[in-house]
């Protein structure tokens, strides 16, 4: 425990939500953009994650196994390398994806249903694909908590700051590793660049367009096609490169990996809104924080002493029975920005920064 | 005789396995404005979508300003640097884009420098509200600025024909009648040839040089417009003007 | 125009059924091979029919709100979950308040523990409803599978009320369903069929022996899938079911004659959850061990292969899928299937090895990924070729009820159809289709 006047590890927490909220910003980008210019629930952007994480993962073995002169491992072991390798690869299999089934199921008219089907069908594929080249087993995730990417420690610069015996934050602890920075660092990055992809460039503002109506980008001189695959390669790309920093970051992955992240994501990219990117940011940061103040305050509750050995002794005292109570596991967590997410879309269908209406046209 | 901008010979198009457009002939000479009219559902969008190419052609021939277009789609015709605008009745500009990026995407397949500005430059002229809310995402605009927004950014690449789809279908009568005004204005003061697709038949025929009806996919009568106008047929049938006498 | 479409009506029959007999053959053979495999195969053999029975419950639930009515539910998941614990925990855990009643006791809290299970799903799934109906179809199914996730996570985290108490130490995650344990236990169920009537044809064949419970268990699941499956058939006759279909093709017609589309929504979704819960009792007492992490997204997946693969909106049709994928995914986790299949790429493999080595891959393709591979295969070349699936829908004869109209109501009726025909199939442009027309003219 710390002696200062703030009882939790707060710099830690909020660290470590700020980490979080990036990441989610980061692969959520692709999601978002999927959504908004091709109109459906792409429930294969999971396995697009996993994908990126096994792959940033594979050539740093590949690398490891073909550059065995490198002994200071800053080719090998260079994250940005790996983020951009998955960047690449999994661009390739958005566009892939497009090319063999979405472009065959536009050509049919299907309904947005089928398209979303057809994505499940897409993510068994490919999360079972990767079991068998991969192994089934979680994956110990060798070279990823190593910190030779970065030329200087950030970790001792900071902790030996906080450490210290402080009247205010007492004695936090804070585990922030280089990896985390990183992950910081790029993501603030991602978010500068897409922004201003969206806003400033003809491509991004073209990709708006045909977001809006296909048929008027076609008449405006706007080739569609060519504007869906690059939305594909961007829209996975990015999420390959969010999916390698997560990789690093973690001390074990497996297939399963992104099928976990499904829903956070998916809460984020709806509670900010379809198509917009800067209410995607605030309701990354909301769902964030909301698990982290969740995980903080449950498991303060079910420490002894807590809200749930309160409740059992309030009805011991009133009724004589022992253990009547509710578990407040921190493991709700997750659950809980899922209530806020349906409590948000009960009062503000369209997101908090949305213009598409989640309700049904005129019915 | 003027030279004809935009012509249709024998079309036939529709959507998959339905046939809608059987066999049109249609023709669009410099500096005139030409209206279709005609009952619901009997191919009107269809045909001027057929035109710039949303909907797929069967047979038949278009050629914009001599150079055949047939097949091709809208962004190949764009981009191929031919003069085209082209408003669409419902989704008619883009939402959330501002308007300011509603008029690039007029200028899409051009490069964004001098040119342009001294286009919108023109245009705010013609449109002076847009100017004051350049900044503010199309969506927020009421009807009529909506349309003027749309007739700007198709007005963007300086069209010589326009092929307007029921531009006052959404609009209270009064702006309707501003609006077809406006039309009226435009042909004069930039001097191309405007295509109009109208509901108000009466009023849209009282205001143009030619028109043509067309029911069930076939052109049923055309001609001056004051002649079909005097007819007592298509006064009737189509026009919807009751005899009083 | 009528010659072409009868010509293709004709060829779609033709080949769902070549297409269903590609399908059948190749995963009959390979249930036989792994049926012939086992040592004891009536075992094998129930349990496929038990899950096939499970899983066709389940389907027809969810078919009844995607195919019926368009609603896209991808928390099914969370209704059989709740079916399956509710259930499970009145009877196995708490047995209050019936059980220990001298003489009906257990079956007393059997049928009571099954009915709070119906009824709660029930009620979850109208709470559910109630906000959800109103939304677009994409937001329906996201806020479907949160709300199935929340329940998944309240029943995986509530140690108190929803996990069971262990004799010994902190109360376990798995939840065991003793339904199967204790009624198996009486006297005539415990017998085989050889002991008990002297029929000894599994035993004379070599298949194992079956016990009465076992026959009992399957005949009373067939009743209860032919009861769901008459009374889903009947709403599809019925002028509900005939509204629900309109409310899926086009809503905005249904609203504009007066229906309220948001009332049949919620009807509908809060009988599928009854249905779904009544699947997941189905499924506590097939599988008796189970825990919260069972109940994850994939199982809706499942349940939407099954159905689409066998046809939206009939019920024939989510039997079909359900039966074939299942007994495809049963067949495919027999050791000795899985011993034939299994195959290794890498470093040791003769020929590529070294290819594999300086990709430092080690790839096992195992039946296990494998089957899911073929499956989610399987799944999309049905959507991209053969959207309608094994049994395609039964189209409504609406001659039936034109024979009532006068023939001016008649010719308008036509024209407006023709209307509205023009406009939804202004978004159906093929390419082929044009070509075909071409040649044709």
């Amino acid at each position: 425990m710390t002696s200062g006047i703030i009882p939790i590890d707060i710099i830690s927490h909020t660290s470590l939500t700020v980490i979080y909220a990036l990441t989610l910003i980061m692969l959520t980008i692709g999601l978002n953009m999927v959504y908004s210019v091709l109109k459906f629930s792409n429930f294969a952007h999971a396995e697009f994650i996993t994908f990126g994480m096994f792959i940033s993962w594979w050539v740093l073995q590949i690398l490891t196994f073909a550059i065995p002169w490198d002994s200071s491992s800053y080719l090998i072991n260079n994250l940005i390398g790996h983020a951009l390798f998955a960047f690449l690869m999994v661009g390739l299999l958005g566009i892939a994806s497009e090319i063999l089934v979405f472009s065959k199921l536009k050509k049919l008219s299907a309904s947005p249903r089928s398209f979303t089907v057809a994505s499940i069908g897409i993510g068994l594929i490919l999360r079972n694909f990767l079991a068998m080249i991969f192994g089934n087993f979680p994956k110990p995730n060798i070279g990823g908590t190593s910190i030779s990417a970065l030329p200087f420690d950030l970790e001792i610069g900071i902790k030996h700051y906080f450490t210290r015996n402080h009247p205010f934050f007492g004695n936090q602890g804070i585990f922030i590793t280089s990896y985390e920075v990183l992950v910081i660092i790029f993501g603030v990055i991602t978010v500068i660049l897409v922004d201003f992809l969206f806003r400033k460039t003809k491509l991004g503002i073209a990709m708006r367009a045909t977001s809006d109506s296909f048929e008027l980008a076609q008449v405006s001189g706007i080739n569609t096609r060519k504007i869906v695959f690059y939305t594909w390669f961007l829209a996975a790309g990015i999420t390959g490169f969010g999916a390698a920093l997560l990789r690093a970051n973690q001390p074990r992955f497996s297939t399963l990996d992104g099928f976990m992240l499904l829903l956070p994501i998916f809460a984020v990219v709806i509670l900010g809104g379809v198509g917009s990117f800067r209410g995607g940011i605030i309701s990354a940061f909301i769902i964030a924080g909301v698990r982290t103040v969740t995980n903080i305050i449950f498991t303060q509750f079910q420490s002894p002493g807590g809200l749930e050995y309160m409740i059992e002794d309030f009805f011991y005292d009133i009724f004589g029975i022992k253990g009547l109570t509710i578990s407040f596991s921190p493991g709700y967590a997750d659950g809980v920005g899922f209530v806020v997410l349906i409590v948000v879309l009960l009062y503000r269908p369209q997101g908090i920064a949305g213009t598409v209406e989640a309700i049904r046209e005129r019915v | 005789m003027s030279r004809t901008v935009l012509r249709g010979e024998k079309i036939y198009s529709g959507y998959g396995k339905l046939q809608v457009i059987n066999g049109v002939d249609i023709h669009i000479d410099e500096g005139e404005l030409v209206t279709i009219i005609g009952p619901n559902g009997s191919g009107k969008s269809t045909l001027i979508r057929t035109m710039i190419g949303l909907v797929s052609l069967f047979r038949g021939h278009v050629y914009i300003r001599n150079k055949e277009v047939s097949g091709m789609k809208p962004h190949e015709i764009i981009e191929a640097g031919i003069p085209l605008g082209y408003v669409p009745q419902l989704e008619n500009v883009f939402p959330s884009l501002t308007i300011e990026e509603n008029l690039k995407m007029g200028f899409f397949v051009k490069k964004w420098d001098d040119h342009y500005l001294q286009r919108t430059e023109d245009l705010f002229k013609l449109f002076p509200i847009l100017k004051e809310r350049i900044k503010q995402k199309a969506n927020l605009l009421s009807g009529g600025e909506r349309q003027m927004l749309a007739l700007a950014r198709a007005l963007m690449p300086s069209p010589e024909v326009l092929i307007l789809d029921e531009p006052t279908a959404a609009l209270a009568p009064n702006l309707a009648e501003d609006m077809l005004q406006l039309i009226v204005s435009l042909k004069k003061e930039l001097k191309i040839s405007i295509l109009l697709v109208e509901q108000r038949a009466k009023r849209s025929m009282e205001l143009s040089d030619r028109g043509y009806v067309l029911v069930t996919g076939e052109i049923a009568a055309e001609g001056p417009a004051k002649e079909l106008l005097a007819e007592d047929k298509i006064r009737k049938l189509y026009l919807g003007v009751r005899d009083q006498k | 125009m009528a010659r072409i479409i009868r010509k293709t009506r004709i060829n779609d029959k033709f080949r769902s059924f070549i297409v269903g007999v590609a399908l059948a053959v190749p995963i009959l053979y390979l249930y036989a091979y792994a049926f012939l495999a086992q040592t004891n195969k009536s075992i094998f053999l129930i349990g496929t029919i038990l899950a096939i029975l499970v899983f066709f419950v389940g389907a027809l639930s969810l078919d009844l709100e995607v195919g019926s009515v368009g609603l896209p539910n991808f928390g099914k998941v969370g209704f059989f979950a709740l079916g399956a614990y509710i259930s499970t925990l009145l009877y196995s855990v708490y047995r209050w308040p019936f059980y220990y009643i001298p003489g009906i006791g257990p079956i007393a809290q059997f049928i009571f523990s099954c009915l709070v299970a119906i009824i709660f799903s029930a009620l979850v799934g109208y709470l559910v409803s109630v906000p959800t109906v109103k939304l677009r179809a994409d937001y329906f199914a996201i806020m479907t599978i949160a709300g199935g996730e929340i329940i998944r996570l309240l029943l995986q985290y509530e140690r108190r009320w929803f996990w069971a108490p262990a004799p010994v130490g902190p109360p376990t995650q798995v939840i065991s369903n003793r339904v199967k344990v204790e009624f198996t236990g009486l006297y005539p169920f415990n017998q085989t069929l050889a002991d008990f009537f002297g029929f000894t044809f599994f035993e004379d064949h070599n298949l194992g022996s079956i016990f009465i419970w076992q026959v009992v268990l399957i005949v009373i699941f067939v009743l209860i899938s032919i009861l769901v499956y008459w009374f889903v058939e009947q709403i599809r006759k019925s002028p509900y079911g005939r509204t629900l279909r309109a409310i899926r093709e086009d809503d905005i017609t249904v609203t504009s004659v007066g229906k309220d589309v948001s009332r049949f929504r919620w009807q509908v979704t809060t009988l599928a959850a009854c249905i779904a819960g009544l699947a997941g009792i189905m499924y506590a007492m097939t599988f008796s061990a189970f825990e919260a992490g069972d109940f994850r997204p994939f199982l809706t997946f499942d349940l939407y292969i099954f159905i689409i693969i066998g046809g939206l909106g009939n019920s024939r049709g989510a039997f079909a899928g359900t039966a074939l994928v299942q007994m495809f995914l049963r067949a495919a986790q027999v050791q000795e299937v899985k011993e034939n299949i299994f195959l290794y790429l890498g470093k040791e493999s003769p020929l590529i090895g070294p290819l594999f080595d300086f990709l430092q891959l080690d790839v096992y393709i195992n039946p296990d990924n494998m089957r899911l591979v073929i499956l989610g295969i399987i799944l999309i070349l049905f959507l991209l070729f053969m959207p309608s699936g094994l049994i395609p829908e039964p189209k409504t004869d609406n001659e039936k009820y034109l024979q009532y109209l006068t023939p001016e109501e008649r010719l308008s009726s036509d024209k407006a159809v023709a209307t509205r025909q023009s406009l939804t199939e202004r978004e159906r442009i093929d390419e082929e289709d044009v070509t075909e027309l071409n040649s044709n003219i």
